[in-house]
């Protein structure tokens, strides 16, 4: 893998894989929704949506159309630390993926027309996550678990501030932001990297470089004790979520992090493009057996992804049918509180490593998950965090993840949050 | 993904006239699969395995052909609950000594049930591919349905059930389905509570000893492998498992749709409606299955078809519209969904119509042909290149008959489809005065745009048929 930064700032990874004729192209920008403030909640998300509306030379009906007429695959995505779009073709279209790319740093035109439909749209977006029991809890309980820092709110935004935001908002926002050298541009494929270097210079190198934006932020205070929140609305399951604050990617507290949710709810690996697609392994995790196996639960998840400050870590259960929440909390806890007293084995933690390790292989079985891989970890800190992964894990001794599990699973460190269905009326 | 908000849902096609300064695409290069090896054993197994090397990996999946539709009508869920419960215990090992020696070869195991086959499948490293075979030959030939485990898969799958009734888009496609297939098979979507209390060991016992038969089976390898040793590996394992007369599902004619049948689900409170429009379409191994393909991909497969372009880009109604066109085995179906805010409900309905009229009485339009075509063609080589999408394609290939030729075909067949194709196979998919519309959402905020459907017929969350709303 190579890694260049052209003289306007971008920086540029690019890694061969010959293994089919294929190339995948990925643009990230450090901008995600803890850049927002607030009255402009969800515009990250916003500007990328407007970023598939045409730009100076490609049609605003023409930018979701123009990577498909041959046959690529394309999506984006934004979350709290960034924004990203790929590509994923024959290797042929490289230069035509690098002009979309390029076209969408720098020349989108944001048509009042367009950030009208937008607004209808991602309303829709955000009412089918708030039509989710699991989703609206999820952004209830990191609501409740920040106070100061901005991964309070979600992604998609607050319904108010997208009722009211304006093209005008939007657009600066994307002018600020959108700049080479608040971004990282990743080849991954059959190319030859020199041919591909030289086409990212023709395609990016012309584009003024901007003021690097300013990122003011509050740091999380140190929660002083337990918080609780309970929703009580239609639905047919109750489900239980606790959140931790929990260690930033590039915390020494991370690795050990996420050995101890492998032990306690099965491995998922690192990557969140992919991640959704295989269940993890958890038949002897700890958890599944002490709700699941029990009875009290028939599911058991844990989520620990790499951010740039401090996140959560999140367990997520689904109560049987007649069981209490209160229950499942009880016996969660529990196992958690046995975890920050006692650690984990010698046994657990080799296989917690092995598991991981072969989840890490199945994360990168394709040019478009590795190049997601790349830019994802850049962006939020450095690639070197991914390139280091494996070693990083291999040296998590028992101790380390002993002392991380005392001081995340402390109880003033938690939110615990409950969703209580109501029977419909 | 759920944390992360995506521009689409699904990604998908488009098809448009080209633009200036648009850096050109070479010509498409050949799609070579390496060759398949397939051998049939003496027992009736057929053995298939083609080597990728992408990765040092493999994927095993031993698909036994019968599904949802061998379910007794009183036991839906039937085949799924064996397809689970044979992964915890067999003779020589117990649920956890699976799991581990899954984990100690880089690998996982998992079942996947559909309508006319389930799968047992496991990947892990290609060192361990003889030892995969074997893992996955035990659990399907020796297992013990141990009555513990069977008590865990029950309660997980209850609340399977129950989590479904709060899931509106499940509600609508449930009530789609059962509209569209009524007493055939294809109409069950799920289990209940009373088809789960009824499944015990002795009714799992007897559907493993008809259905997993080795002449009802099929092995499929893919992965960085070499295809002699695998077949020995599959002789070996496979050898000895002796054959039976697994029985075929019966198939009820579904019933033939006259008019448009409107279906509504009473979700109080909901902030959408989930909608669900469409019909009976031909089955999977149907030879018309290319043009249909096309012409779906132009209505509403993709993301810049007319669907797309006219309910999202254009009106913003919706985050998540799109048509699908699925082949079974004995019959198919193509739906258009999407969920969308409460006020739009109605005006969603009447411009899907507008299109499917449009579809029917012109086909495709201007470079519409030729854009989705490419597209269809562009995306085969992506779905293929992963080992896990070259085994779906395979397992779909010997599951519903497809030529032998399939995979290496696929482009000419799509390149050689019509204009005057894709009218006549708009015709055949897109029912405008026959067809089934099922909504979920609250009554009393879209009755008002609901007023210009014909007879509404109201139904609970179980299906039962109610009173309408108040």
């Amino acid at each position: 893998m190579r890694r260049t930064t052209l003289d306007n700032g971008l920086t540029v990874l690019i890694q061969e894989e010959h293994t089919a004729p294929l190339a995948s192209v990925w643009c990230w920008y450090r901008v995600g929704s803890k850049d927002e403030r607030p009255g402009l909640t969800g515009v990250s998300h916003w500007c990328e949506h407007m970023n598939f509306k045409g730009t100076e030379n490609i049609p605003r009906d023409q930018v979701k159309g123009i990577i498909e007429e041959y046959g690529g695959s394309w999506n984006g995505y934004t979350w709290i630390d960034q924004t990203t779009y790929l590509e994923t073709a024959t290797r042929d279209a490289l230069d035509r993926m690098l002009f979309i790319e390029s076209e969408r740093m720098a020349r989108c035109l944001y048509h009042p027309d367009d950030v009208e439909s937008e607004r209808t749209v991602i309303i829709s977006e955000l009412q089918g996550g708030e039509n989710d029991p699991d989703q609206l809890l999820d952004q209830e309980l990191t609501a409740t678990a920040f106070k100061a820092h901005t991964y309070r709110h979600p992604t998609i935004g607050w319904l108010s501030d997208l009722k009211t935001m304006t093209r005008d908002d939007l657009y600066g926002y994307y002018r600020r932001y959108y700049v080479p050298n608040n971004a990282t541009l990743v080849i991954v494929g059959d190319v030859d990297t020199d041919a591909a270097l030289a086409r990212v210079e023709r395609h990016f190198g012309a584009i003024t470089p901007g003021t690097a934006p300013a990122r003011a932020r509050t740091p999380e205070p140190e929660q002083t004790g337990e918080r609780r929140l309970a929703i009580r609305k239609e639905g047919t399951t109750a489900y239980l979520k606790v959140g931790y604050h929990a260690p930033s990617a590039t915390d020494v507290d991370f690795y050990p992090l996420l050995i101890l949710d492998a032990v306690l709810t099965g491995a998922k690996g690192l990557n969140l493009w992919s991640s959704f697609r295989v269940p993890p392994p958890q038949r002897s995790a700890r958890l599944y057996r002490a709700l699941v196996e029990r009875g009290l639960a028939s599911a058991v998840y844990g989520s620990l992804l790499p951010t740039e400050d401090p996140f959560l870590y999140t367990i997520s259960a689904t109560a049987t049918e007649r069981t209490p929440l209160a229950a499942v909390e009880a016996a969660l806890v529990e196992e958690l509180d046995r975890a920050s007293h006692d650690g984990i084995t010698e046994a657990e933690l080799k296989k917690a490593k092995a598991q991981l390790r072969a989840r890490m292989v199945f994360d990168t079985d394709s040019v478009t998950n590795i190049a997601h891989q790349l830019g994802y970890f850049e962006t939020i800190g450095s690639v070197d965090l991914f390139v280091d992964a494996p070693a990083r894990i291999a040296a998590v001794s028992a101790d380390a993840v002993a002392g991380a599990a005392r001081r995340v699973f402390a109880q003033s460190n938690r939110t615990i949050g409950w969703f209580d269905p109501l029977p419909a009326a | 993904m759920n944390r992360a908000a995506a521009i689409a849902a699904f990604t998908l096609l488009a098809a448009v006239a080209g633009a200036q300064d648009r850096p050109g695409v070479g010509p498409e290069r050949p799609f070579q699969l390496a060759p398949r090896v397939e051998k049939t054993l003496a027992n009736g197994l057929r053995v298939v395995v083609t080597r990728q090397t992408a990765v040092p990996k493999v994927t095993v999946t031993l698909t036994i052909l019968s599904g949802f539709s061998s379910d007794p009508p009183d036991l839906t869920g039937l085949a799924q609950m064996a397809a689970d419960i044979v992964q915890e215990g067999t003779r020589t090992r117990n649920s956890r000594q699976i799991r581990r020696q899954a984990f100690a070869m880089g690998g996982s195991l998992t079942a996947g049930v559909s309508q006319d086959f389930s799968s047992l499948s496991t990947r892990g490293l290609s060192e361990y591919a003889a030892q995969l075979i074997d893992l996955v030959g035990d659990v399907a030939m020796n297992p013990t349905l141990p009555e513990d485990e069977l008590a865990i898969l029950r309660q997980q799958h209850l609340q399977t059930v129950s989590r479904q009734k709060s899931s509106p888009q499940f509600l609508s496609n449930r009530q789609f389905r059962r509209a569209v297939f009524g007493e055939h098979p294809y109409a069950r979507t799920s289990e209940t509570e009373a088809s789960l209390g009824a499944i015990d060991r002795a009714k799992i016992e007897a559907f493993h000893r008809a259905h997993y038969r080795p002449n009802n089976a099929i092995l499929l390898v893919v992965g960085d492998v070499e295809p002699n040793a695998i077949a020995a590996a599959a002789e070996k394992t496979f050898g000895a498992w002796t054959k039976g007369d697994a029985p075929r599902p019966s198939f009820a004619a579904p019933p033939s749709l006259v008019g448009r049948k409107v279906y509504f689900v009473q979700r109080p409170n909901s902030i959408q409606s989930s909608i669900s429009i469409g019909n009976l379409a031909p089955k999977r191994s149907d030879p018309r299955w290319f043009e249909l393909t096309v012409a779906n991909t132009i209505f509403g497969g993709a993301f810049n078809s007319r669907i797309v372009r006219n309910i999202r880009e254009e009106k913003g109604y919706t985050y998540s519209p799109g048509s699908a066109m699925t082949g079974f085995a004995d019959a198919g179906f193509y739906r258009f969904s999407a969920d969308v805010r409460n006020e739009v409900t109605g005006p969603t309905i009447a411009e899907v119509f507008k299109e499917i009229d449009l579809m029917r009485a012109r086909g495709a339009e201007g470079a519409e042909l030729q854009g989705a075509k490419t597209y269809l063609r562009g995306v085969f080589p992506i779905q293929t290149s992963t080992q896990g999408g070259l085994a779906t394609l395979l397992n779909t290939m010997y599951v519903f008959g497809l030529p032998k030729d399939y995979p290496e075909t696929y482009r000419e067949k799509i390149a050689a489809v019509t204009q005057e194709q894709v009218k006549k196979a708009s015709e055949t998919i897109f029912g405008s005065d026959n067809s089934v519309i099922a909504i979920v959402g609250d009554w009393s905020k879209v009755k008002d745009q609901l007023s210009s459907l014909n007879e509404i017929t109201f139904v609970d969350v179980d299906g039962k048929p109610t009173p309408a709303p108040q």
